[in-house]
This record gives C-alpha cells, structure tokens and sequence, in this order.
C-alpha cells in the first residue's frame, strides 16, 4: 500500500485539479462512499457535439477518493458524454497505477460512479442535483 | 472479552425483564398456547426462544472464567500502563499535526486512543498501518453524530487489551513515523 502513496497521488490530493465549481454546469451529480465519509461532486458543462468542454469537482475525503477523482476530471476533457458513460473502472486504475486493497477500492471508483451517474443522467434528461 | 462474537449478556432487574413483550418467538419462550389466549414464560426464558446459542455461551463462560482468574484490576492495570505509554510516545508527533481526542490522562480514559495525524485521512492512516501489519480501527466509531458535531471527518484508533504488550505500542508508532515520512509531515 505504501506503493499507492507516491508523490504524484500526495499531489493530488492536496493540490486537486478541476476543483471547485461550474458557474453553468450542464449536468451534475454526487454521491457518498458510507464506509469512509468520502464525498464527491461533479459538475460537467457540455458542448454542442455533446463533448464534455468543462468538468469541476467539490468533496472530501481520504486521499486515494480525492486523488482519483482529481485525475479522473483531467482524463475526460473532450470526451463524448456517451464514452464518460461507458468509462470502465481500468481509467481510474490506469490513472492511480497498482496497488489498492480491495477493501479501498470503493474509495477510488467513488469519483468515476459520479461522474458517470452526472453523464447517464444528462443523456437520458433526468433533472440535475441540487447543490 | 475474549468471548465468541454472536453472544453477551443482558442484566437487567426482573420486574422490567417481566414487563417487556418477547421479542422473538419459538421453542421454550411461552408457557401456554391457546386459540383465544396466550401466556409467556418467564424470564430470561421468555426472551431465548428456539434452540439455544449452546457453543457461543459456553464460550462466553470459558472467557469469564479466563478473566476472572486472572483478575479484572489487573486486566485494568496492563491496559492502563500501555495506553500511558503510547500516549507518552505520541508526544513525538507534536508539532506535526497531531490532535489526540480526549484526555491525554490514561486513568481517565479506557485503553483506546482516537486520534489523527497532520492531514492523512484516518482510512490512510489505517491502510498504510494495514501494510506494516498493525491493525487499528478508522471511520465514524459508531458516533457520526459527534463527528459531524466537532467536523471530525474521521478518526484514528488504536486500542490495548490484555494480550497487546509494549513491544505492539512500538509498532504502531513505528507505523505512524512510517506514515508520516510517506506523506511528508
């Protein structure tokens, strides 16, 4: 586990990307990770090819939630909303490299299950979250 | 207390144990069944029905035994000298973003210390102590309306029991500069 904390994730998690908020976001979405306390939000604004033009995220949490979440929004820039919905779990493990415990791994797909619950439900026209 | 997990004890005086409904019906729990009328037994038979937890409670007794011979004062003493010492040893970490939760006075306090260190989240703290083979708890603690409260998001804690010696309070702190030197703090 000691792997999982290089500097790169450290950095992440205190200096996070893509945090914060959108003044128009197009869709939105957050959820909570029970075990930890870990939340997430994230707010997306979309582009007229349905592209994702800008993506920002807000919450807390431990650093391997906050790390993944932060890499995940620098990953999705120009990405069709229907590929953010079909992201698979191997972007964020791409993203953090090896070496999560299976006990931690809700934590780091806490921020992809957002963010394709925002994308889903932007697609399919289901109202916003309320911030 | 060293018992099998699935069983404790309930003490309660009769006449409140005699005035509570059964929670749980089956075997041994009632005294009459009738079509138009039903009594309980008493308790603690009323509140045991259907097959008895046998092995867990005879578990139970070994454990009580094992705890009364060796005696509850010293059980309290050993639990007592070891949070001492971690809480001695923690002094290492000031000035580095410690926050012990709590008096730091182990004649206060059970042998359980909650705490956090700089800003490694305690489910960090807990996973990179995990790796060095230290096993401590991190999260809410049952108590998430307290957290919320003090805006604890969550802590740290270690606890000692009789069979934890120095040598384990050693560890963890080993674990803990571990940690530290991990997320440079």
């Amino acid at each position: 586990m000691d792997d999982f904390y290089r500097d790169f994730i450290l950095d992440h998690y205190r200096n996070p990307r893509n945090f914060g908020h959108l003044e128009h976001a197009d869709a939105s979405a957050e959820d909570v990770n029970p075990l930890c306390g870990d939340e997430i939000r994230m707010e997306i604004a979309v582009g007229s090819n349905g592209e994702v033009t800008d993506i920002r995220f807000s919450g807390k949490g431990c650093a391997i939630s906050q790390a993944s979440a932060s890499m995940l929004t620098e990953s999705v820039v120009g990405m069709k909303l229907e590929d953010v919905a079909r992201l698979s779990k191997e972007v964020v493990l791409e993203n953090v490299g090896i070496g999560i415990s299976p006990t931690r791994m809700k934590c780091a797909m806490l921020g992809l299950r957002v963010l394709k619950s925002a994308a889903i439900g932007e697609i399919a026209g289901w109202p916003d979250e309320e911030r | 207390m060293l018992g099998p997990t699935g069983i404790g004890v309930l003490y309660a005086k009769h006449v409140l144990l005699d005035a509570m409904p059964p929670f749980l019906t089956g075997g041994d729990m009632i005294h009459r069944v009738g079509y138009r009328h039903t009594t309980f037994n008493t308790p603690p038979w009323k509140f045991e029905a259907g097959t008895s937890n046998v092995a867990d409670a005879i578990g139970l007794g070994v454990a009580v035994d094992y705890l009364s011979n060796i005696g509850m004062d010293v059980v309290r003493q050993h639990e007592r000298d070891l949070t001492a010492y971690a809480l001695a040893r923690l002094e290492e970490f000031e000035g580095r973003g410690l926050d012990v939760y709590g008096p730091r006075d182990a004649d206060r306090i059970s042998g359980v210390i909650s705490f956090n260190l700089g800003d490694i989240h305690a489910h960090d703290l807990a996973s990179i102590l995990d790796t060095e083979g230290i096993c401590i708890r991190a999260g809410h603690h049952c108590a998430m309306p307290l957290m919320d409260k003090m805006g604890w998001a969550a802590t740290a804690r270690a606890s000692f029991y009789l069979y934890n010696t120095q040598a384990d309070v050693d560890a963890l702190m080993d674990g803990l500069h571990a940690a530290a030197r991990i997320f440079k703090i």
